[in-house]
């Protein structure tokens, strides 16, 4: 029997039950209470236990969200993906009501916590669709009778970079995570139709793809597309909800150069004051710029005094994240820009000093109006029985994701 | 539900403590009661509130059942769904209130309104009171029969509840049956689901004693219920996907048309957004080709890339989930992901949990060509991130060499580890070199030059300890040192708290004496003494064997103490039954 739990409970820090639900009455909250608290007592590290535990009998799964435990618990060989993804399904409701998911807000909408969770939980299982309730017809996702003065559809294609270079230098990983976010003011029932420059639609109608067609590799669709079409002749048909929601999602590898490339150099002066060069280049065209940029370059533990002077943007040591962090709110692409830094060490170094954790360098940016993977919306139409003519507007905008350049 | 077992916990300043303020709050309740002034509903609202959060907290607030009730003569549904809780608490521990609390609850299962009667309805089902259980019957039945869908939903869970209650009340009122109606007949599919859910549980629980619920299992698992299931499968919500999608794993299909037909139909599940869809599909997929080898390698293939993305595009814990799956799959089928390897790179932030899995996927897809990129990797984590990954990170490198034949750059890592002069780096790299030569003993001269220069006395953990002496005793003659070497350690038996390297210490003294018998004669001598005058059982008898053996015949001694030896071609550790069971 798949996904039923016994019981969802929610821990403060040091897991202590905050509100329970019990949905089948074999699992108590003392019991669960003393497993939790053992467990993060355990070893210092939280991060460092499995996220789904089995002890005498029970098999609890948990996540942390701030300073709050979600744990359900089961007796039953339930599906550990899904009771997962359950509970980040509960955060992203908490976090909607309350704005903030933490301990205060539990404490102080307990009815609207009990509320929430009878709602998604019912005896152990997930009954529902989501809130609000769906509506009995063949279209759940989107009721009848909406309707709008301005019909307007936006549709936001980002793209999230992911690279990993290694301490020679080398880019050993690099690929894209695209979504297509759609927000949509329409009224009635509209039917949407949307055109990619996807290589096989194109080859497959027999259009020259003049190298512009691109190659998707893992295409995941919201529910209200009809998959079945995609899958004969690649086009993607849908009556989209109200609001905002993830149309598609798609992964590419890419060989394509990192957007933004750092590269640090430090060098000990002598046994108490180091040096930290750093050189970033923009590796796209000119004609686009990053926007919002922030590199993070890591710093040794018991650095202090720091002296920093860089040729653009502001730079400040945060030694609460032992890194140095770059800002800069606009670098254009093809420039290249330099930070010096001088740090103190303590000159007194204990004989059994922590081994270094040599950190990665972290860079965040965004790009707008451009995709590493060229993906282009060719069209998006708009057909409703009543006949009206919506706007859609499209923007693309490219942001880093996962960012790591190792230290060389 | 029940507040939180920490009922000692000393209330902050704004919190109240004691029985004055629920007195007060009986009082205020009791006026508004009656009310009908306008806003009266938004004052209720507060005073609920109240109630509801000294009950989360553990004060007592049982003594303001009464006026609850009657401030719930309402339309306003917050205030019912806050009622309900407070019954709900109440009438488990106290008798009195329970039947209160059920007539209360009855008349609103015939509210009006139907949001109203499911949530009256679903608040009776929880009450979990076994003598009042006939209660429950009446309001079921009608609940299954409502023309609402919210409540039949409710209904269905409800008559799984009352299973779980009163196993005779359920059946004696025939509601698997009228389930099963539903089943196969209703139009919204979270009712469809839910009986589904609610009559397997129910019919698993009767199978072994009634012939009937056990047909009507494996009713489940005909063919039209199957292809009924998957012909409506996008209209279920994504939860209830994943319970079809089991079910569908258990169904046999009568020959290969039909299993295509069932992949076909499912095909675009793969694509679904919730990752446990796609897990629930890859496992029928995987479990339906078993025996068709072919098509499961093209099962595998198109697995592959909506699992690769899910390991990086959920949450921690869903790339631990995925992982895990992932794991088994490439114990079964290596070559699958052997291109993929680069997924399994670990981000520095990473939770510790998924870079372990990580590590063990690197050192399972690992091949000729890819070896040295993922040896390369790992020797980054080793000298940049944290110990125990440090550690895991060495090992990897140790189980990939030993799985490949070409060793070459490998053996190159390993001593480099060695030359890192990181005490721990240093421990996990000695462990495996020595098993490295006991695999591949053509190496031997490479890596005992660079051992050989290690300080014994940098060396603390007891395994690599032991590997240290092992190499010591077993290449005593490539080594120069070596006498000397295992001399000052048995100078310091005393201070060698583990059993397991005196033991090595003891045969290693033995073989370096059978090769360069002049030089260790004093280590030997030192050695037989402590060992035989050690308190450890093993090592003692160890001792007085190799001593006997001496006296009797140094030949003989030789043979049975260091007889030439094969490599080592398979460790029987690193097959693991795990891969053989079927997972699917």
């Amino acid at each position: 029997m798949a996904g039923a739990a016994s019981a969802l409970f929610l821990l403060d820090i040091k897991g202590r039950v905050l509100v329970w639900r019990d949905y089948r009455g074999d699992v108590s909250a003392v019991q669960a209470e003393r497993f939790f608290t053992k467990l993060i007592e355990k070893e210092g590290d939280p991060q460092s236990q499995d996220p789904v535990v089995y002890d005498n009998g029970v098999s609890y799964m948990y996540i942390q969200h701030s300073n709050v435990y979600l744990m359900t618990a089961s007796r039953q060989n339930c599906n550990a993906a899904s009771l997962l993804s359950f509970l980040h399904r509960v955060v992203d409701v908490f976090k909607h009501y309350f704005e903030e998911l933490e301990e205060e807000s539990l404490r102080d909408n307990f009815v609207v916590v009990y509320e929430l969770l009878d709602e998604m939980m019912d005896f152990g299982w997930k009954p529902h669709r989501g809130l609000p309730m769906a509506v009995t017809n063949a279209v759940s996702w989107r009721s009848e009778g909406i309707n709008y003065k301005k019909n307007e559809v936006f549709l936001d294609v980002v793209e999230s970079v992911n690279i990993l270079v290694n301490s020679n230098g080398q880019v050993i990983r690099s690929d894209v995570v695209g979504a297509l976010k759609m927000r949509t003011y329409l009224s009635g029932m509209p039917e949407c139709k949307l055109g990619l420059n996807d290589r096989v639609l194109l080859e497959a109608q027999g259009r020259a793809t003049k190298g512009k067609a691109i190659d998707l590799e893992d295409i995941k669709f919201h529910q209200c597309v009809r998959l079945a079409k995609f899958e004969n002749d690649r086009t993607i048909s849908f009556i989209p909800p109200d609001g905002a929601f993830d149309l598609m999602t798609y992964r590419l590898s890419t060989q394509v150069k990192p957007l933004i490339w750092v590269e640090a150099q430090v060098e000990m002066h002598s046994r108490s004051r180091v040096e930290m060069m750093v050189k970033a280049r923009s590796q796209f065209k000119e004609r686009s710029t990053a926007t919002n940029v922030e590199i993070e370059l890591p710093v040794a533990i018991d650095a202090s005094n720091p002296n920093i002077r860089t040729s653009m943007g502001s730079a400040s040591y945060a030694p609460e994240n032992d890194a140095l962090l770059w800002k800069i709110k606009s670098f254009p692409g093809g420039k290249e820009y330099m930070l010096r830094a001088e740090f103190s060490l303590p000159s007194i170094t204990a004989e059994e000093a922590t081994p270094e954790r040599k950190a990665p360098i972290r860079v965040k940016f965004e790009i707008p109006y451009f995709t590493v993977s060229g993906i282009q919306v060719r069209y998006l139409k708009i057909i409703e029985k009543s006949g009206y003519h919506a706007l859609p507007w499209v923007r693309y905008i490219t942001m880093a994701g996962e960012y790591e350049l190792r230290l060389i | 539900m029940a507040p939180p077992a920490q009922t000692n916990r000393s209330p902050s300043p704004s919190q109240p403590s004691g029985k004055s303020e629920v007195t007060d709050l009986k009082s205020q309740l009791r006026q508004l009661a009656g009310s009908r002034l306008p806003g009266v509903d938004d004052s209720k609202r507060e005073l609920f509130k109240k109630v509801i959060s000294y009950m989360t907290i553990g004060i007592d607030v049982s003594s303001v059942f009464g006026e609850m009730v009657m401030c719930s003569a309402t339309s306003d549904i917050v205030l019912k769904k806050m009622c309900y809780l407070y019954v709900g608490n109440y009438a488990k521990v106290n008798p009195d209130l329970a039947l209160l609390t059920i007539n209360f609850l009855q008349r609103d299962c015939k509210d009006e309104d139907p949001m109203i009667r499911g949530l009256a309805l679903r608040s009776l089902g929880s009450l979990n009171v076994a003598n009042l259980v006939e209660y429950l019957v009446g309001p079921l039945n009608a609940g299954l029969k409502d023309n609402n869908s919210y409540v039949r939903i409710v209904a269905v869970i409800g008559v799984l509840k009352l299973y779980h209650i009163s196993v005779t009340t359920c059946i004696d009122a025939d509601f698997p049956a009228v389930l099963k109606h539903l089943l196969l007949n209703d139009q919204d599919t979270q009712v469809v689901a839910n009986c589904l859910l609610a009559l397997q549980e129910i019919w698993n629980g009767e199978a072994s004693t009634s012939g009937d619920a056990m047909k009507e299992r494996e009713a489940l698992l005909s063919k039209p219920f199957i292809y009924y299931l998957l012909n409506r499968i996008k209209e279920f919500s994504e939860w209830a996907q994943c319970l079809v999608l089991d079910l569908v794993v258990k169904y046999v299909p009568a020959d290969s048309n039909e299993i295509f037909d069932i992949m076909n139909l499912l095909e675009d599940r793969l694509q679904h957004a919730n990752g446990a869809v796609v897990l629930a599909t890859a496992k029928v997929f995987l479990h339906l080709t078993l025996s068709m080898t072919d098509v499961h390698q093209q099962v595998y293939e198109r697995i592959k890339a909506p699992l690769l993305t899910l390991v990086s595009s959920g949450s921690p814990e869903q790339s631990y989930a995925v992982l895990s799956h992932l794991h088994l799959l490439v114990m079964r089928a290596p070559y699958v992901f052997s291109a993929d390897y680069k997924h399994f790179y670990c981000q520095y932030n990473e939770p510790s949990y998924v870079k372990k899995l990580k590590l063990e996927m690197l050192t399972a897809v690992a091949n000729e060509s890819s070896t040295y990129e993922i040896v390369t990797e790992l020797c980054e984590y080793a000298a940049n991130v944290d110990i125990p990954i440090a550690r895991e990170s060495i090992r990897a490198v140790g189980k990939i060499a030993l799985q490949q034949y070409d060793v070459n750059a490998i053996v190159d890592r390993l001593l480099q580890f060695l030359e890192m002069e990181k005490d721990y780096v240093t421990a996990e790299a000695l462990v495996l070199v020595k098993d490295l030569l006991r695999k591949y003993p053509q190496w031997s001269h490479d890596c005992i030059a660079v051992v050989g220069n290690i300080s014994s006395q940098n060396v603390q953990e007891p395994k690599a300890k032991a590997a240290l002496i092992w190499m010591l005793g077993e290449y005593s003659q490539d080594m120069s040192d070596a006498p000397y070497i295992l001399e000052s350690l048995t100078e310091n038996w005393d201070e060698e708290h583990s059993a397991e390297v005196r033991l090595h210490l003891l045969t290693a003294v033995m073989k370096c004496f059978f090769k360069r018998p002049p030089e260790t004669q004093k280590a030997l001598g030192a050695a037989l003494a402590a060992g035989l005058a050690d308190f450890h059982q093993d090592v003692h008898d160890r001792a007085l064997f190799y001593y006997r053996l001496l006296q009797h015949n140094v030949t003989v001694a030789e043979r049975v103490v260091n007889p030439p030896k094969q490599a080592v071609s398979v460790f029987a550790d690193t097959q693991s039954s795990e891969s053989q069971r079927p997972h699917f």
